[in-house]
């Protein structure tokens, strides 16, 4: 059966490693963590994360309403117009009904919940902002984007925990394939650094407490890991059909090969020890590529630093890939973890990855866990020859999603841009 | 100017970042691109920062900011702070 590819035209990113694709991609292949303390978690048992730079509020694609959009939306809103941007799109002139919007997020404008809870505590109800609900409702950023872009096909919000930028670039595909939109920017964006969120985290033992040393606490795959860092930030994918992309004489940056989604089934937090949610996704991921384990060249891993996602990750990638021992990474050791964006995020890395042939290096990481049979990239960025890559996103709730790109080289010469 | 009028056009820049050439007495809240939610966010804030009590039912996007102004001074609170 004849399937029509789909492919990357567009990337948007903001990252605790930059603000756009260029200052985020080499930020990472730099290798540097951005952790650092943060004042706003002052206090806390963790006290340090990966936060997005400053930006100026009213760059040209937020405008003056910055103040009405939650920081997540913020983020959404930036990487979009920098996707649309890239892809040679232009709102003005699109077709909005043939154009959808999915965007992956944990916990929405959960900064904003926070803020006027607070307010409603000590100054009371008449205090408490009407743009709450506009501000704080998951859904909002897609929404805001769909606005913003004049999209207005399907606008859909996917919620998978930490897996849901994945998840929204495999919804965003299915839309495609089916022939229900032409074009779909898909990712995620997430805000969640916030006291409460940071609280709860440390209290469940998911981070890292080595509070002495921000920039070396994540640890992917060390042997010496103990959790992860909070991050944040958003990243917008554009995804065509190729037909489409060809026919506005748009540049391929790279094609999304396969996606698998599944279930652990096994617990709420923690991972199936023997991550067979995660091999089943993975295995997936490439029967959807109709491609064989020996051709993947690289695994941007999900790779949080935790003891257990770690464990049970490695476990699968060996399972499913042993052999062929494709340079993984983990990036988060540099921009933390982004939650319900990291999956998106990583998503454009891994594109980055296959466009420019470079893997970047797993920060922080000195001593692989002697468990971890994997061919981890330390030290500095590496080369690799043209190959399919996988991005591992799990989240809690069990929930699974492995997207696979391919260098737009594949597609043969015949049918590039 | 009345120092009232200052401390609009302030908080309006600062908390609305709507910038201050945009702000005439006769521009109406509407031309500076607030809707309904957006003016009573503003009265939120004036009652929050100023103790200066207004009622939602007048939160209106076609009142001015002089309109505002004399709503403010109305209720006695030119001083309040």
């Amino acid at each position: 059966m004849n399937r029509e590819e789909i492919v990357v035209t567009g990337l948007g990113l903001v990252t605790p490693a930059g603000v756009g694709v260029k200052e985020s991609w080499s930020g990472v292949c730099r290798g540097e963590s951005t952790a650092r303390r943060d004042p706003a978690l002052s206090g806390l048992p963790v006290d340090f994360s990966c936060r997005v730079p400053d930006f100026e509020s009213d760059l040209p694609s937020l405008g003056p309403r910055s103040w009405r959009l939650d920081r997540y939306a913020q983020f959404a809103v930036l990487a979009a117009a920098e996707a649309v941007d890239g892809a040679g799109l232009d709102p003005e002139r699109w077709d909005g009904h043939r154009v959808g919007i999915v965007l992956g997020t944990a916990s929405g404008g959960v900064g904003t919940f926070e803020r006027e809870h607070t307010r409603l505590l000590s100054k009371g109800p008449a205090l408490v902002s009407p743009l709450l609900m506009p501000m704080f409702l998951p859904n909002m950023a897609a929404g805001q984007v769909a606005i913003d872009f004049r999209a207005s096909g399907p606008t859909l919000s996917t919620s998978t925990a930490c897996a849901s930028g994945s998840t929204a670039i495999g919804v965003a595909r299915d839309l495609l394939r089916s022939g229900t939109c032409d074009v779909v920017l898909a990712g995620g964006a997430e805000a969640m650094i916030t006291p409460v969120c940071t609280a709860a985290f440390a209290k469940m033992g998911a981070l890292s407490r080595r509070g002495d040393s921000p920039a070396d606490a994540c640890r992917p795959f060390d042997a010496t890991r103990d959790g992860f860092v909070m991050g944040e930030g958003a990243a917008v994918l554009v995804l065509e059909r190729q037909q489409h992309a060809r026919s506005r004489g748009a540049t391929v940056l790279a094609v999304l090969a396969g996606y698998g989604a599944t279930a652990d089934a096994h617990h709420p937090t923690a991972p199936d020890p023997k991550g067979r949610g995660a091999e089943l996704a993975l295995r997936r991921a490439l029967a959807d590529a109709r491609a064989t384990p020996e051709e993947v060249g690289h695994v941007n891993a999900h790779g949080t630093g935790t003891l257990l996602n770690d464990a049970a990750e490695a476990n699968a990638l060996a399972r499913v890939l042993g052999a062929a021992r494709p340079a993984v990474t983990s990036t988060k050791a540099v921009t933390g973890h982004a939650l319900g964006a990291a999956g998106a995020i990583e998503a454009a890395f891994t594109v980055l990855s296959v466009q420019h042939g470079l893997v970047p290096p797993t920060a922080n990481l000195h001593d692989l866990d002697p468990a971890i049979d994997l061919d981890v990239v330390a030290g500095a960025a590496r080369e690799v020859a043209p190959h399919l890559a996988l991005s591992n996103s799990f989240g809690f709730g069990g929930q699974n999603a492995v997207l696979a790109f391919r260098p737009a080289s594949s597609l043969g010469e015949a049918d590039r841009s | 100017m009345s120092e009232m009028y200052k401390r609009l056009v302030g908080l309006l820049e600062e908390q609305f970042t709507i910038p201050a050439d945009k702000i005439t007495p006769e521009t109406s809240l509407a031309d500076l691109d607030m809707d309904s939610l957006a003016v009573v966010e503003l009265f939120v804030r004036i009652q929050e920062q100023w103790n200066i009590p207004v009622d939602d039912s007048e939160a209106d996007p076609d009142l001015t900011v002089r309109d505002v102004e004399i709503l403010l001074d109305a209720r006695g609170a030119g001083g309040a702070q």
